[in-house]
């Protein structure tokens, strides 16, 4: 975690005591206080069993819906300060689904075009924006094509073009992977890093998927409703014993399974380390 | 039962599909009972059994519209056999209530008037009286003793009668001589009965009057002469209509079961995989659909015998109908429904039969879009997500597009010929050449209007008058032409001039007839040859050219001549005036209706804007193109909300990238929009291309020359708007309403 006290600025998103309460006759309480704070160029996973409030913490942030109470500030924002929060959700915050949610009807690069018709742009202007995209996500050559022409890496790739479209504050991921092999995951988790790195775009990850997550710089953990965790793998010796244990031989050490004689006398150690990311 | 629970999953769709199909019926049904009532109207008049002859104008096209000579029932009494014989003098009024209002001309001692079986008071003994039908005493709410006045005269209502037939119960009977004085029919009566000593004489009486007057014809009491012509019009009218609603009608449900289907694939893979048959597959599909059609059938059914009684209590209506369903009009309704069903469940159940299983459960609901070569060559002209969502089920925009295009079509094809007929009656009666033209005032029908000849003197005094021509216009029937219109002129007057003779010359005597190019083609007649109508002969001076059908296909006679054959001594049709100054033309014709209030007088291109006839049948057009704006509508509603609904989870998406919900109402109105002008376009492709093949009908495609004007484009245009309107708002709206965070996790 940071020790350092940062300007409110300085932070892309932020929350306050945000709660969700579901429900009149019989209240759910999806969401309890929740404070969170994610500066401009950060990876973030939050992780979660399901119906631990993630979804939840998501719709809030991206502004698709609002809370029972606290409050939402993005890019200093204060969201219940926003009347319109469609054109808000428009300008600041791009969206990556589950399933890719591309227009069946619309080619790719139209499909790119589909958040910028809210803005004052021409349709060349659109046009030639959408191309760039479909560049950057390395699909240049595929603009013409459907979704239904196109692999499940692929269409994931245009969704994340469109979620760019309109040079947001925020990316919202939600299991961006989860509909894709491991392969394909692999790829697309490598194409939001390189997104992250070289076009500075700060993203927000809603995943149970371990591979997801140990590409995070940052794991937020949440458990009813609540943060229960919050790390910040600042070295790359983290973030790889985060890799190790999304992998076999790490859930064999925390489970305690019988090791190989060479890495016995290592597993106490290991086990308390990998505990602790 | 199954197909019940399936169908009340979506009960607003399932709503307006019945809607749409009980409209529909209804709007049938209703239409044919007028035309059956029309058909059936004019030839009850005379027809009731209690004369064993009735002595008619052979060529006359409806027998109310001939004119006999009075004395000629006086010879007929001489004939051996013979009992008795009245004569009948029937017209047809205009009344500020209804623009057809039956009058009977009875003899009052004569075996006819026992016919009118009284209800209350008593019956007709002297001039001055007359006896009102029962549903016009209702409709008018007069009773025995109150005054009733016909053409600024005023009679005293001695009783009132009912005979079970609509026209004449919607009507009056008259003293003989008062009916010949208010039709201008001096000394003339419409046609006689007679009663026999004996009914078995009948043939031998008949064979006798008919060598004695050619231009009659006797025949029994009840048979239809020429009647059958009009009711087979009439007839085939109602099922056309009907045959456009079924498509209309049938496409509509089509999408909507299609829909269903498409939306229950992965169900009826289950189905199929647990073990159910094609067969039972296609029942299921099949009988949902014909359980919303009988449903919607008997709706339909409902709702037209509440507007049948409705219409039939109105002054203006109620003739042309008896207030009651017929039988067969059930029968047709059902029929009707039945098809829709069979029609619109067909298709559908055969696509759900044909699904693969395995196939059939993996497929996701409604987002994925296989494209044909068409929609693949359309996709790069419709852009944007609106227009573009047109292509994501072709067959159905396909279908909507058809169904939408035939209603639309229908209308386009009838209005088409209606503003044939309506230019060329104008250029007819103007001979291209009046200003201005008088027709009588109040005349139901162009053949029944009659001028006094003498207004023609009086008109050509008038200072802004250049000149008058006269024209009697009547239709006849000869073999090979059931409605053969004639012409009478003077060939005096410059009205001939019009009539450019291309072979022979032109009439200049009695007994000289000219023929229509076109007339003369079908009959195969050329100069020289004799043509008999109206128990004369005539000689074919002359073959002329207009270039206009109504014109082409008839002939022209002296006038004297037409007075005759039609019963309009020394009276005539039309008087077309040509003027000093043209410029004047509405003041002018102003001032001459004022100062002669027998005549309606009107400028040339006013003037079938102020004929009854075209009144009617605008009155026809206002009620079919507002059958097929509701029928049309709900179709429209129907489809646009179930492209919303498919797309619930996709308009989330849209909302969530930021999408506001006024650009959501504008893509599913533009979508809706587009639609319904894509229909519009189709309606008038189908609507020209009906024209040019009704074109191509013998005898028929002669007269139905159609015109297209910018207007009735613009009518066309109003109307796809307003269907589009009305399909594409309440979907819009639903799509709006709907929270982007609860579209989005809809599946």
């Amino acid at each position: 975690m940071s020790s350092e006290k940062p300007m409110a600025a300085d932070y892309v998103l932020e929350t306050r005591q945000l709660t969700r309460v579901y429900g009149e006759r019989v209240p759910v309480q999806a969401l309890r206080g929740v404070d969170l704070r994610i500066r401009a160029g950060e990876v973030v996973a939050i992780v979660g069993p399901s119906g631990s409030g993630k979804s939840t913490l998501l719709n809030l942030i991206g502004a698709l819906d609002r809370p029972t109470s606290g409050e939402v500030i993005v890019g200093g924002t204060p969201l219940s300060q926003v009347r319109d929060l469609d054109r808000f959700r428009g300008q600041t915050i791009g969206f990556v689904f589950q399933s890719h949610n591309l227009l069946p009807t619309l080619t790719a690069r139209e499909n790119v075009e589909v958040p910028m018709y809210e803005l004052p742009m021409r349709p060349a202007q659109r046009r030639a924006r959408a191309t760039e995209l479909l560049g950057l996500v390395g699909l240049a050559q595929r603009g013409d094509h459907l979704p239904n022409q196109l692999s499940g890496g692929e269409r994931q790739r245009v969704a994340i073009a469109r979620a760019l479209a309109n040079r947001p504050a925020i990316v919202l991921a939600d299991e961006p992977t989860g509909n894709l092999d491991s392969a394909t995951t692999a790829e697309i988790m490598a194409l939001l890093g390189k997104l992250n790195r070289e076009q500075g775009v700060t993203l927000v990850l809603v995943t149970h998927n371990t591979e997801v997550a140990a590409a995070a710089q940052r794991v937020i953990t949440i458990r009813d409703g609540a943060i229960q965790r919050d790390v910040t793998m600042d070295s790359q010796l983290e973030r790889e014993l985060l890799e190790l244990k999304s992998s076999a031989l790490g859930q064999a050490i925390l489970r305690g399974d019988p090791l190989p004689p060479a890495l016995a006398d290592l597993a106490p150690r290991l086990h308390e380390l990998l505990e602790r990311v | 039962m199954l197909s019940l629970k399936n169908l009340l999953r979506r009960k607003v769709r399932s709503l307006l599909t019945l809607l749409g199909i009980a409209a529909g019926v209804a709007g049938v049904v209703v239409l044919s009972a007028f035309g059956e009532g029309m058909a059936r109207g004019f030839g009850n008049v005379s027809a009731s059994g209690d004369a064993d002859l009735l002595v008619s104008q052979k060529d006359a096209v409806m027998i109310i519209v001939g004119a006999i000579d009075e004395g000629v029932g006086e010879e007929i009494a001489r004939i051996p056999g013979v009992a008795e014989v009245v004569g009948s003098a029937v017209g047809i009024l205009q009344l500020p209530e209804t623009p057809y209002f039956l009058v009977s001309g009875e003899e009052p001692r004569g075996f006819a008037i026992e016919r009118y079986r009284l209800v209350a008071g008593r019956a007709l003994t002297a001039r001055r009286e007359l006896m009102l039908g029962r549903q016009s005493a209702e409709n008018f709410r007069k009773t025995v003793g109150d005054k009733f006045r016909i053409n600024e005269i005023s009679y005293r209502i001695v009783g009132i009668y009912e005979t079970g037939s609509s026209f004449e119960d919607n009507g009056a009977v008259i003293h003989l001589e008062d009916a010949q004085r208010a039709f201008d029919k001096r000394r003339q009566v419409s046609y006689f009965k007679v009663r026999l000593r004996n009914p078995a004489e009948r043939e031998a009486v008949k064979a006798a009057i008919e060598a004695r007057w050619p231009e009659l014809a006797a025949t029994r009491s009840g048979d239809a002469t020429n009647q059958d012509e009009l009711l087979r019009i009439y007839r085939s009218l109602g099922w056309v209509i009907g045959l456009f609603a079924v498509l209309v009608g049938g496409l509509g449900m089509m999408n909507a079961q299609l829909m269903s289907v498409l939306e229950r694939t992965r169900e009826i893979g289950v189905l199929r995989a647990m073990g159910w048959r094609r067969r039972r597959v296609v029942r299921m599909i099949v009988s949902e659909a014909m359980l919303l059609a009988l449903i919607g059938g008997a709706l339909g059914l409902l709702l037209s015998v509440v507007l049948i009684s409705l219409f039939a209590r109105s002054a203006a209506l109620g003739g042309f109908l008896t207030g009651r369903v017929e039988p067969g009009a059930v029968a047709q309704a059902l029929l009707i429904a039945a098809l829709l069903g069979l029609v619109g469940g067909g298709y559908p159940a055969w696509r759900a039969a044909r699904l693969a299983p395995v196939e059939a459960m993996r497929a996701e609901s409604g987002a994925s879009v296989r494209w044909g070569l068409l929609a693949r060559l359309l996709a790069p002209l419709l852009r944007g997500p609106a227009l573009r969502n047109l292509l994501r089920r072709p067959t159905r925009s396909l279908m909507t597009l058809t169904g939408l295009g035939v209603g639309i079509g229908l209308i386009v094809a009838m209005s088409g010929i209606a503003e044939g007929s309506r230019q060329m009656i104008t250029r007819l009666l103007s001979a291209g050449q009046a200003d201005i033209i008088a027709e009588q005032a109040g005349a139901s029908d162009a053949t029944f209007s009659t001028i006094d000849e003498r207004l023609a003197d009086q008109l050509r005094t008038h200072p802004a008058v250049k000149s008058v021509s006269r024209l009697v216009f009547g239709t006849t029937t000869v073999p090979g032409l059931p409605f053969f219109l004639v012409y009478g002129l003077d060939p005096r007057e410059s009205y001939l001039e019009h009539y450019r003779v291309t072979e022979g010359r032109t009439i200049a005597r009695a007994g000289e007839l000219i023929l229509g190019r076109l007339a003369a083609t079908s009959l195969d007649k050329g100069v020289g040859d004799e043509l008999r109508f109206g128990g004369q002969s005539f000689e074919i001076v002359g073959i002329f050219e207009t270039g206009i059908s109504y014109e082409d296909t008839g002939a022209v006679v002296t006038l004297k001549e037409a007075q005759r054959i039609f019963g309009k001594p020394r009276q005539v049709s039309f008087l077309g005036i040509t003027l000093h100054e043209p410029d004047r033309a509405a003041e002018v014709a102003a001032e001459l209706e004022a100062r002669f209030p027998e005549l309606m007088v009107a400028r040339t291109a006013d003037l079938t804007s102020r004929m009854q006839d075209f009144a009617t049948l605008d009155a026809v057009f206002g009620a079919l193109l507002l059958l097929m704006l509701v029928v049309g509508g709900i179709v429209m509603m129907n489809v646009m909300l179930m492209s919303v609904f498919e797309r619930t989870h996709e308009i989330g998406v849209l909302r969530a990238v930021g999408w506001r919900a006024g650009r959501v109402l504008r893509m599913i109105l533009i979508e809706a929009l587009a639609l319904s002008l894509l229909s519009a376009l189709a309606g008038v492709l189908i609507g020209v291309g009906l024209n040019s093949m009704l074109a191509l009908l013998p005898i028929y495609g002669d007269v139905l020359t159609a015109a297209y004007t910018l207007d009735a484009l613009g009518r066309v245009l109003g109307m796809a708007l307003a269907l589009g309107a009305i399909g594409g708002l309440l979907p819009a709206w639903r799509a709006v309403r709907l929270r982007p965070i609860e579209a989005l996790h809809y599946e």
